[in-house]
């Protein structure tokens, strides 16, 4: 199956909705990693930034989605990310892939992540085995 | 209001041999998969299913431990992240993660430093490998 997935396809996008302040909370909620940064106004305005942000963990997540909804039988053997910029709460992210290389059954794949104002906020790669 | 007052502390001042020491320390946990906490997770990302991938964020509870050793998580960022599966972990699975610090540098840079911290991690299932990953913490100093 999936034998569309050559060098050069693309992969569906997938789009967030825009990320609320609940939302980066209820992720925190779900990895059980509540460090303050992601959810009090305070604490992150105190370290200079313009308020909550998410974990690049969230980003990771919602790339690891996209995949899954384009290869939802595939098991991935590695995924690596890179963290560029922040996203704020109100951000839309669109995470994009390509495939890179294929191999039989191993399928290599760049992943991104752009916010609504076309910034590249995080990139990687994924290898997944069929 | 306890972080704020912990933000008014002065950041602890960290030396060559803080960083030499952190090198090599670790972190030993134990975690039992539940059905509902992989749901909770697909969920907060907007998934009807569970996570094919069972997502090691989830043993990546870390940041009290680094606290302790003296980096300032609230400035700290997750630069990069690699991850290697070799086999899925599903509910019911226990898994047992070891955390290590393998690099503590720090570089110069215009108007302060920059703390690099490298943290390699490998989970286990019944003694067989399932995972190991290694992220690399960036806290900026001035």
């Amino acid at each position: 199956m999936n034998r569309m997935f050559s060098a050069g396809t693309p992969l569906q996008n997938l789009t967030t909705p825009a990320l609320t302040r609940t939302a980066l909370a209820r992720f925190a909620g779900a990895i059980d990693d509540y460090n303050p940064v992601h959810l009090d106004d305070k604490v992150a305005t105190a370290t200079g930034k313009s308020s909550v942000f998410a974990p690049a963990t969230m980003i990771m997540a919602y790339i690891g989605r996209m995949l899954s909804n384009n290869l939802p039988n595939a098991r991935i053997s590695s995924y690596q990310l890179r963290a560029l910029k922040f996203v704020w709460p109100g951000d839309v992210l669109t995470c994009r892939g390509v495939v890179v290389s294929r191999k039989d059954d191993v399928i290599e794949i760049d992943v991104w992540a752009d916010n609504q104002r076309g910034e590249t906020v995080a990139k990687g790669q994924i290898t997944t085995i069929e | 209001m306890i972080w704020l007052r912990h933000l008014k502390k002065q950041p602890m001042a960290i030396s060559q041999s803080d960083l030499q020491s952190w090198i090599g320390q670790k972190l030993e946990l134990s975690f039992d998969i539940e059905r509902s906490q992989l749901r909770r997770l697909a969920q907060s990302v907007g998934d009807a299913a569970e996570l094919p991938v069972v997502f090691p964020a989830l043993f990546y509870t870390v940041h009290h431990w680094l606290e302790n050793l003296g980096l300032n998580m609230h400035t700290a960022m997750h630069a990069e992240e690699t991850y290697e599966y070799f086999q899925n972990i599903a509910a019911g699975d226990t898994i047992n993660v070891e955390h290590c610090i393998v690099e503590a540098y720090r570089k110069e840079v215009s108007g302060g430093e920059l703390l690099f911290v490298v943290i390699e991690s490998a989970g286990f299932k019944k003694g067989e490998a399932v995972f190991k990953g290694r992220r690399v913490l960036v806290e900026r100093r001035n």
